[in-house]
């Protein structure tokens, strides 16, 4: 799939959503935990929770976001005890201590969901984004943070995309979580709609063996579909 | 069919002119376009005494590339008493985001945390 954007976004991102025909290949055999961090882009994945979404989306759109002037605007949540927000899990981080960043009482579900996940093993940083309507991520690619990270759309209006040089476009739809591999892949992301559109995404201790098998099963749930 | 692209820059030089050469040829004006093979790498130089502030390919502004310069020394850099060499592939967008992805590499990045700023 190539999309024709509009002049507001600058050349770079035109040239890569209509010329980069680049797709995510997934291998139709089973592969290991190393072998899907090496080779997957990205890949849905299935939590195993029964999460309330919904009351999610109604604390998310409440929260104190930090703007931004034409990419998204950021809610750091959770993360290293006593740091400044890192803006993710940087690659090199051995923090064992985490701590919620702003006053939770306004987000009860939100923290529900950070202590259910946390059971899986520990969730290491955490955030929520609000882009607004035609602002745009230019090309980057994440390597100074852990290269994986969930994402789980709240809201995903017709018009916004996450394009992965040479993978494609993730087909992100409302409240499924992608796997994404940020760290390796250049990725751009635009809201080319005329809603607010928000997301959230954190890392976690992917070698703690729930989390491995999370990622396991989500691959062979996958392919099997 | 191939397609021309447009090559965009500010400088600066002092003393004398300076000459901008596309492949070898010498180009005169503020503004190239020209049809670029996209099987080569191309070159592109700056000589003279010059500082190259921006370098824009194809519209697309080729951001902190313009510090990967070959220079007379056997640094990278944008400032020369003699030329300042780029060299870049067509098309840019594919280019310059293989480049950007390279450059921005966990190896890499890590090096420059340690080591500072190592060209290329």
């Amino acid at each position: 799939m190539t999309i024709q954007l509009s002049e507001n976004y600058p050349k770079l991102i035109r040239d890569l959503f209509l010329y980069d025909v680049g797709v995510q290949y997934y291998p139709s055999e089973e592969l290991t935990c190393d072998q899907i961090f090496e080779q997957i882009a990205y890949m849905p994945i299935d939590l195993g929770k029964s999460v309330d979404y919904k009351a999610m989306l109604d604390e998310a759109t409440e929260l104190p976001y930090i703007q931004s002037s034409t990419d998204a605007d950021r809610c750091y949540m959770y993360g290293p005890t006593g740091t400044k927000d890192p803006r993710c899990e940087r690659i090199d981080s051995n923090h064992k201590e985490f701590e919620y960043k702003i006053n939770m009482d306004g987000c009860p579900t939100i923290k529900t969901f950070i202590e259910q996940v946390s059971e899986i093993g520990q969730i290491t940083y955490l955030s929520f984004k609000r882009m607004l309507p035609k602002h745009f991520i230019n090309p980057h690619v994440d390597s100074i943070c852990n290269p994986f990270k969930i994402y789980v759309p709240l809201t995903w209006p017709t018009g916004n995309y996450f394009k992965m040089y040479k993978k494609g476009f993730i087909p992100f739809e409302p409240l499924v979580p992608f796997l994404v591999n940020t760290g390796n892949h250049v990725h751009s992301v635009i809201n080319d709609s005329n809603e607010d559109r928000y997301i959230f995404s954190f890392y976690a201790d992917w070698g703690s063996d729930k989390w491995q098998k999370i990622i396991k099963n989500s691959y062979g749930k996958l392919i099997k579909d | 069919m191939q397609k021309s692209i447009s090559i965009d820059y500010d400088i600066e030089w002092h003393n004398n002119e300076y000459k901008i050469l596309l492949n070898g040829k010498e180009y005169t004006g503020l503004k190239v376009i020209e049809v670029l093979p996209t099987h080569k790498v191309n070159t592109l130089e700056f000589c003279g005494d010059v500082i190259v502030n921006k370098l824009i390919l194809d519209d697309i502004d080729t951001e902190y590339f313009v510090h990967h310069g070959f220079t007379e020394n056997p640094q990278r850099g944008n400032a020369s008493k003699t030329c300042v060499k780029y060299f870049f592939k067509t098309p840019i967008w594919s280019w310059f985001l293989d480049w950007k992805q390279n450059d921005n590499s966990a190896i890499r990045e890590l090096s420059k945390t340690h080591q500072g700023f190592i060209p290329l």
